[in-house]
């Protein structure tokens, strides 16, 4: 199969597979707008992972005794650190559940950073397709999502 | 010879050749029944005798201008045995004739035999292929230039760089657009330093803005919280939006740079991703140090 080397303006491409051949300007359009909300989608998880390993940094900070705000906290981070720290002044192996805990935290990060390093890849080769339709989505996309998702980020980060 | 009496002799006459015809047509025809309604009457007061001598007769001036030959049945003629064997055909005109209206559409082709045709004599040295145009010309034209190149190699001819106007043909432009890559690959890496000093700048200035709002209240606490609203619809996401669009587009590009497996156009992108980075990355440890003091 030849490839094309520059970019070409065509309602005619194959995306990633050989199953999703587009044929038509209809076709084109909602392949367009679903590139458009992966990309969207690839900004959130890499705004998921971030968060997640924020979590995970916050309880080194707890065990080091760095304490910081917990006004700053995110709600949905606000549990484990907390139940780390009863443990803590119940002088439990208070060690062995931060661990586990960390441990969640890392598992759950990697899987997201395995979904987010996919969707990178993914949205890479749609580029390569050499389309300009579909660059534009993915150029879209990321703006979509980061507008989205990163809004808040001056303040979070 | 009187008019009345001339003129019974002609129809007599008359009926008599037409009794000889009728017999001839008999013979050779086998007509069945053959009516040349004439005179009925007059046919049986004529039977001619045997001894009759015909010789003599003049048959010149005979008029058949009001013969009746309506009812005359030819079904039963026997055309079985014609031989057309020396009609000559020789001299026909077929200059005129009509095929406008014929209707081949039933014809069956299925059939056609073509495995002995002869094409050996075929000339194709005049044929004149400069005008066409396809879509895929281009493919047709230059397999080698439109292949995807799927390993690395040095080489400066025929790379398409993006886009079709961007072609690489000789060292000249292959240095030009060496230059042009590094120059982009470094104003990424001094892209990626300015958004995140722009981050950093927000950051700072909210704090500023968050004092002076409340300042009535004789608030001295600083919370952030309190001014998100109002920063959303400030215009400083909207830039870092457009800014991360742009990054994300140069990225992209600099990606299908190296993805031409040209050499040459990576080692461009290397060198200006290091010449940026030592441009910009100066400011930026500075930068990544107020983050983690921040954290």
């Amino acid at each position: 199969m030849d490839m094309p080397m520059s970019f070409y303006w065509s309602n005619q491409a194959i995306i990633l597979f050989d199953g999703w051949s587009v044929q038509d300007a209809t076709g084109m359009a909602f392949s367009v707008i679903g590139i458009i909300c992966a990309g969207a989608l690839f900004e959130g998880v890499k705004r998921l992972v971030g968060w997640v390993g924020k979590g995970k940094g916050m309880l080194v900070n707890r065990d080091t005794g760095d304490t910081s705000d917990p006004e700053e906290r995110t709600p949905l981070l606000k549990s484990p650190p907390d139940v780390a720290l009863t443990r803590k002044r119940k002088h439990m192996s208070h060690n062995a559940v931060l661990c586990r805990s960390r441990l969640r935290y890392h598992l759950a990060q990697s899987l997201l950073h395995v979904l987010q390093v996919v969707l990178a890849y993914c949205l890479m080769l749609v580029v390569m397709t050499y389309n300009g339709w579909l660059a534009i989505a993915v150029f879209l996309g990321a703006g979509l999502g980061y507008f989205v998702f990163f809004a808040d980020m001056e303040i979070k980060a | 010879m009187s008019a009345p009496g001339g003129r019974l002799w002609l129809v007599f006459v008359c009926c008599v050749v037409a009794a000889a015809v009728a017999q001839d047509h008999r013979m050779r025809h086998q007509h069945g029944t053959m009516n040349h309604s004439l005179d009925a009457t007059m046919s049986p007061m004529h039977t001619m005798g045997p001894g009759m001598d015909h010789g003599s007769m003049d048959h010149s001036n005979m008029d058949h201008g009001t013969m009746d030959h309506s009812n005359m049945d030819h079904g039963t003629m026997d055309h079985s045995n014609m031989d057309h064997g020396t009609m000559d055909h020789s001299n026909m005109d077929h200059n005129s004739m009509d095929h406008s209206n014929m209707n081949h559409s039933a014809v069956d082709h299925s059939n056609i035999d073509h495995s002995n045709m002869d094409h050996s004599n075929m000339d194709h040295s005049n044929m004149d292929h400069g005008s066409m145009m396809g879509a895929e010309s281009g493919s047709h034209g230059d397999h080698l230039g439109m292949m995807m190149q799927m390993s690395f190699y040095f080489g400066y001819t025929d790379v398409v760089v993006l886009f079709d106007g961007w072609v690489i043909n000789d060292i000249g432009s292959l240095v030009g657009s060496m230059v042009g890559i590094c120059i982009i690959a470094a104003l990424y890496e001094g892209l990626k330093v300015f958004r995140e000093h722009l981050l950093r700048k927000s950051m700072v200035t909210v704090s500023y803005h968050s004092v002076a709002v409340p300042g009535p209240e004789n608030l001295p606490v600083v919370e952030t919280q309190k001014t998100t609203g109002s920063r959303i619809l400030s215009s400083a996401p909207l830039i870092q939006t457009l800014l991360h669009v742009l990054q994300i587009v140069v990225s992209y590009f600099l990606m299908l740079g190296v993805m031409t497996y040209n050499v040459w156009l990576c080692i461009a992108v290397a060198i200006g991703a290091a010449i940026g980075y030592f441009l910009f990355g100066w400011k930026r440890a500075i930068v990544i140090d107020i983050n983690e003091h921040c954290h």
